[in-house]
């Protein structure tokens, strides 16, 4: 048995479950260590998912590496099919980086700590298993299995007493739209089966059979499988889950709930969209991409109108959420490439502006911008960070955010100079809305705060080695993004060169 | 040595991470001399690779220094690399010259009181000196850059730095608006940057100045995408020299502290738009509306900020309004193709722009942070000052354009590419523009000279001469007053880079970087030399003639006219010191009385004379002191219906609020905006969630409350259902049967 054998991908998605199983039992052991123990979970899961990226490295390798099969139920076609390329590898090395922030986060947590670290961890491995999965069916499974842990997350530790029907709200949304998925997946795996042979839904070999399909058929199935990723992302008019539940979820949660969660739906548009039905993504990559603009523009207008500053981060992440999957119906290698970087740029970016959130609210106990100002003078270190992550989000050159946004935006100038000129109207209201926030918060004239938490300090030192080493990533991909574009662009030209080929039958 | 240009943006990126990441461990006085030092060597290091040429004689220019992948992506390759030729050098010593100066300048300025009214903390202190160095290594990215992209990085940080120093005096309103406004303004030309970077990637296959501007690419092709390109990097360049239509941001960002304002808002960030232009000139020179467009905006920007600054009360608006204005005359050079004559005026106008504004920041730090020129006065007479006296008497004769300052060379290089009489040879005119044209714009120009001459020497009149001011000046530390001196010899001895007939460095020094970027590498070019063959004689009398026509009727209104007494009662647009920090603090006092006695009518009548002649405003309406025996001067009768007066004040407050650009952009942009995010984020969503909680929710909670009523549990009404059914069975089988 040589290393590359070696079950890692299940492995790396697996771990946070048996821990999570652990840690629901474990009520005999002490908190402290529990909560030590879950973030050295997470640790370990950082370091498999470098280890599954590590092939990636250095050279132009593409297409699947790693992975195991075993057969499941044959009748319909699920087998337990796992394997990772460079794109899916990067989604896990931030999932588990977030799992890791989100766990490392929540150790502060008062009510019931253990099921909190477990449902992160469970939610974190059921992303990842989201990422891995290369069985069509497996993946709704996984999809659904994220419903699971996010559900108790906002509902059990949400913050206020809507917690509950945001949490509903969240999960019938994402519901609603995955059934099509599910009805899509089977007929899928009806049609494109051979007479006789066995069911199969594998994703290479379902990519090899799509084009024996007519041109119609494509179409709607690639409508059933959008239905689902539409609501996830979320697309303009299939948002009204997130706000609330957003804004009800607990921070650490956030980093996987807005960090890690929305992009399984825009990597299931690029892996199960784009590179599944060509043909049928590039018949209706004007509409979506007038979703993505509107959801773009339609979320930073609402940004720019909120008061809270929870929830202004919530559309500020909807908004931006629109602008990548903008990249991904550019269907083109810059448009693609910079939807990958933009969804581990975003995932860094917004769970850290939601924790700083959360470590100002602990603070001044409001969200309420009106409410705010002129903190920099309290606690200036709180400020600057702030500061840096809200410039990272609006774009600011030099910060990583803008890498993904040259590329994306690059890549629908490529599409249609249209699409750029409407995308850049959304990056100039970021600017607007970010500086309306920071300076709302931090500059200005000085409120009277009855319930400011007068005694409370600058950043401590959790805090630092909390946002210290996110702040690195965010000069770091802001400096060099070539150090994740340059895995990814192998992977992405010879997936877009594959299934234009297939779609143009050349 | 073109390898030290990797030094000159290095050093202060070190001064910025160094006082942001240890400053608490630095004393005050530490992190400053640290941050001067930072610049200063970063100065030398621009030095070593300014004399370059000695060691390579022909064509020098290195692009690609330190290079390294940026972002690759299919077949967009997008590297760091800088450049050190000649247009990237001599921009890095103007920042460096003066951001070094201006950085010593500070050390004396941030010790005392503030512009906000407040002491400066020592914490205000090395924030300010972390946010120069900031700007200094944004602005030396921007220029050094050898790539578009990279250019867009430092053009982003240079708006952010901006950012950071227009909204230093962090808990006042106004100062935070302006921050945010000229940051927003900003984000519009990089947009318009990005676009045009995309414009160019896609049609030349590279963002990269040596690649993408080859005569190849510049020459080929329909030629569209070059009309394309010019018309988005002059988004860019307009947003950020505050050009029309996007200037509006400048005069607000004066909130800043006064050596912020002569550092990026006079001598360097503000330039880089004309920076852009020359660096991108194969692109403006080879596109047919560019060449219209450009000088037209500047035209009319250099026009329009004039107009303005003749209105103003405040001594940091005039100066911006004058910035404006001056960009507007680079733009014109820069529009029809003298780069060298624009690239002569950035420097020159760097020299004594930062000069007259530091002088009158010497000014405001000693009257304790008054901005309003009409409390001002007489301050010609006081010792202490008389080195902002001179300082600013040769910034404005050599804004002016009165010989031999430097303004007069670089000015009169600039109005000599426009021949008053349409008499453009082919000489003169490479592009073949219309010589009407040409001669339009530039009695735009004379017009702007003049007026030039007139508001400056208004300015000056208010401040220096007339009646003594109330205020009690303080003498400043005397590394304020040194750095005036250099300035002021700067001002002076910078017009001798190129003097028209004898010689003409700056043509020598340019020839590599525009003769390797011109993409009809011809004889001609298509640039306009300075003239070196000695200026039409017509029109430099001309020239002088406006600048000295506006110095005499300013010096002869203020002097034997009531223009003053008539200043005093013109409306104010921004505020004392004073007022703004009590609103800042939020607080509404009673306005201090005026200090005379007011309960007699002589008092009354002496508080008058008083604020006429120390330009104070009549005090607000204050519904508490109504009925009260206060200074508030009510009329005596009602005033005479006067359209001449009306009409003449309407007129005053036209040019006082820039024309009112600032409401129609609120009314168009900001207003809307901000309403339909209201509307969206508090209405439309909310209706949403209600629509789908009780819209859909509801229609399956009553679809399942009417279901459920048929589960009664009577076994009559199963019965019931069960002999309905079979009926409805019978009936279809009976008819299928039948139909067939």
């Amino acid at each position: 048995m040589t290393f590359s054998d070696f079950p890692l991908v299940t492995i790396t998605i697996f771990l946070p479950f048996v821990a999570a199983t652990f840690l629901l039992t474990a009520s005999k052991l002490n908190i402290r260590a529990l909560y030590w123990l879950s973030v050295l979970v997470a640790v370990v899961n950082l370091v498999l998912a470098f280890v599954l990226l590590s092939p990636f490295l250095g050279n132009a390798t593409t297409g699947f590496k790693w992975g195991e099969e075993v057969s499941w139920v044959k009748q319909i076609g699920l087998r337990y099919q796992v394997s990772v390329d460079s794109i899916s590898a990067w989604l896990i090395v931030l999932t588990a980086l977030l799992g890791l922030v989100a766990v490392f986060a929540g150790g502060g947590v008062a009510e019931r700590p253990r099921y909190f670290w477990a449902a992160l961890l469970s939610l974190e491995g059921a992303v990842i298993g989201v990422f891995a999965s290369t069985n069509l069916l497996l993946f709704y499974i996984f999809w659904e299995v994220m419903l699971i842990p996010a559900y108790f997350l906002i509902s059990s530790w949400g913050e206020t007493n809507f917690r509950v029907r945001a949490a509903i709200r969240f999960v019938l949304f994402t519901l609603a739209g995955s059934l099509f998925m599910l009805v899509g997946i089977l007929f899928l795996a009806f049609v494109t089966t051979p007479a006789g042979a066995e069911f199969s839904l594998d994703y290479l070999q379902v990519q090899k059979n799509i084009a024996n399909l007519s041109p119609e058929t494509q179409n709607w199935l690639f409508l059933a499988f959008a239905a689902a990723f539409i609501v996830k992302v979320p697309l303009l008019p299939f948002h009204s889950w997130l706000p609330d539940a957003y804004a009800e979820a607990p921070a650490p949660a956030l980093a996987l709930i807005a960090g890690a969660m929305p992009k399984t739906g825009a990597y299931g548009f690029l892996r199960f969209g784009v590179f599944l039905f060509p043909a049928a993504a590039a018949e209706f990559a004007p509409w979506l991409s007038a979703l993505a603009l509107g959801g773009f523009i339609y979320g930073a207008l609402a940004a720019l109108g909120e008061r809270d500053i929870k929830r202004v981060l919530a559309y500020s992440s909807f908004s931006h959420m629109g602008f990548i999957a903008l990249g991904i119906f550019a269907i083109n290698s810059q448009g693609v490439n910079g939807a990958v970087l933009q969804m581990i740029n975003h995932g860094i970016v917004t769970p850290a502006l939601f924790l700083a959130a959360a470590a100002l609210y602990t603070r001044t106990g409001t969200n309420r911008l009106d409410l705010l100002g002129g903190l920099q003078d309290r606690w200036p270190r709180l400020g600057a960070l702030f500061l840096v992550l809200c410039l990272a989000s609006l774009g600011l050159p030099g910060l990583n955010q803008f890498a993904g946004e040259f590329l994306i935006i690059g890549g629908s100038f490529l599409a249609s100079p249209i699409y750029a000129a409407i995308a850049v109207v959304g990056v100039v209201l970021a600017a607007w809305y970010f500086m309306r926030l920071f300076q709302g918060a931090w500059h200005g004239p000085k409120p009277d705060l009855l319930q400011i938490n007068a005694g409370a300090t600058d950043m401590r030192r959790a805090e630092f080695v909390l946002f210290v080493p996110l702040v690195l990533l965010i000069v770091l991909l802001g400096v060099a993004p070539s150090l994740v574009t340059g895995v990814l662009d192998p992977t992405v030209n010879e997936w877009l060169r594959q299934t234009t080929q297939l779609a143009l039958g050349r | 040595m073109p390898e030290a240009i990797g030094l000159v943006v290095l050093l202060p990126l070190l001064g910025f991470l160094g006082i942001a990441l240890f400053g608490p461990r630095m004393s005050q006085r530490g992190a400053a001399i640290f941050a001067c030092a930072m610049v200063g060597l970063a100065f030398l290091a621009a030095v070593l690779t300014a004399l370059t040429p000695l060691f390579y004689s022909d064509n020098w220019g290195s692009y690609g220094l330190y290079k390294y992948d940026w972002t690759l992506s299919g077949t967009w390759r997008v590297t760091f690399g800088l450049a050190a030729d000649p247009l990237s050098v001599i921009m890095a010593l103007v920042v460096t010259g003066v951001g070094f100066l201006i950085h010593v300048y500070s050390i004396g300025y941030m010790t005392e009181h503030g512009e906000d009214g407040h002491m400066h903390t020592e914490k205000d202190y090395r924030r300010f000196f972390a946010y120069m160095n900031l700007f200094v290594f944004a602005m030396l990215l921007l220029v050094t850059a050898d790539n578009f992209v990279w250019l867009l990085v430092g053009w982003g940080n240079v708006g952010l730095s901006s950012f950071l120093l227009i909204g230093f005096y962090k808990n006042r309103p106004s100062a935070v608006a302006a921050a945010r406004k000229a940051f927003v303004m900003n984000t519009i030309g990089d947009v318009g940057l990005l676009l045009g970077i995309f414009v160019i990637i896609a049609n030349t296959g590279s963002a990269s100045f040596s690649a993408a501007l080859t005569s190849a690419n510049l020459t080929s092709g329909d030629g569209s995408w070059r009309e394309w390109a010019a018309m988005l990097l002059l988004i860019a360049a307009v947003a950020k020299s505050a050009q029309f239509p996007l200037q509006t941001w400048l005069p607000d960002a004066m909130e800043g502290p006064t050596p912020v304002s002569a550092l990026i808002h006079a001598a360097t960030m503000v330039t880089a738009g004309v920076y852009l232009i020359v660096r991108a000139h194969p692109i403006f020179g080879n596109s047919t509306v560019a060449l219209v467009v450009v000088p037209i905006i500047g035209a009319f920007t250099a026009f329009y900020a004039a107009t303005c600054a003749l209105a103003q009360t405040d001594l940091k608006r005039v100066l911006a309004y004058s910035t404006m204005s001056q960009l507007g005359y680079m733009f014109m050079a820069a529009g029809v193709g003298a780069y060298e004559a624009a690239m002569f005026h950035l420097v020159a106008h760097a020299f004594f722009k930062a000069l007259l504004f530091l002088a009158a920041g010497s000014i405001i730090h000693s009257l304790g942070g008054e901005q309003d020129m009409r409390n001002m006065g007489g301050l010609r007479k006081q010792p202490a000052m008389r080195m902002a006296w001179i300082g600013f008497t040769i910034g404005a004769l050599a804004l002016s354009g009165i010989p031999p300052f430097a303004g007069f060379f670089s000015k009169e290089s600039i109005l000599g590419v426009f021949p008053l009489f349409g008499q453009a040879t082919e000489n003169y005119n490479p592009r073949g523009l219309d010589p009407i044209f040409l001669s339009v714009i530039g009695w735009v120009g004379l017009l702007t000279a003049f007026m030039t001459a007139f508001y400056m020497f208004r300015a000056y009149m208010l401040v220096f001469e007339g009646p003594q001011t109330r205020l009690h000046p303080h003498s400043n530390p005397a590394n304020m007053s040194f750095v005036l001196a250099v300035l002021s010899v700067l001002s002076v001895v910078g017009g001798f880079l190129a003097m028209p007939g004898l010689w003409n460095f700056l043509h020598d020094w340019f020839q590599p970087v525009l003769r390797v970027f011109d993409a009809n590498a011809g004889e001609r070019g298509v640039w306009f030399p300075i003239q070196t063959n000695g200026l039409e004689i017509v029109e430099l009398v001309l020239g002088v003639g406006a600048g000295v026509a506006g110095i005499v009727i300013a010096v002869g209104l203020y002097t034997f006219t009531r223009q003053r007494a008539a200043d005093a009662l013109q409306p104010t647009l921004t505020g004392t010191a004073e007022e703004q920090q009590r609103a800042a603090e939020g607080a509404v006092q009673p306005r201090r009385a005026t200090g005379a006695s007011l309960l007699t009518p002589r008092g009354l009548e002496e508080a008058e004379i008083r604020r006429v002649i120390a330009g104070r405003n009549l005090s607000p309406v204050n519904k508490r002191e109504v009925g009260l025996p206060t200074g508030r001067i009510l009329p005596a009768a009602k005033p005479k219906f006067n359209p001449l007066k009306l009409g003449q004040q309407a007129m005053t407050a036209f040019l006082l609020y820039g024309w009112g650009f600032d409401l129609i952009y609120k009314m168009l942009f900001s207003w809307p905006g901000e309403m339909t995010g209201r509307l969206i984020a508090r209405f439309v969503d909310q209706e949403a969630e209600k629509a789908v909680d009780y819209g859909l929710g509801g229609m399956a909670w009553e679809g399942s409350k009417a279901s459920r009523k048929t589960e009664t549990g009577l076994v009559r009404n199963y019965a019931l259902g069960i002999l309905l059914g079979t009926v409805a069975l019978l009936i279809y089988v009976a008819v299928q049967t039948v139909q067939r």
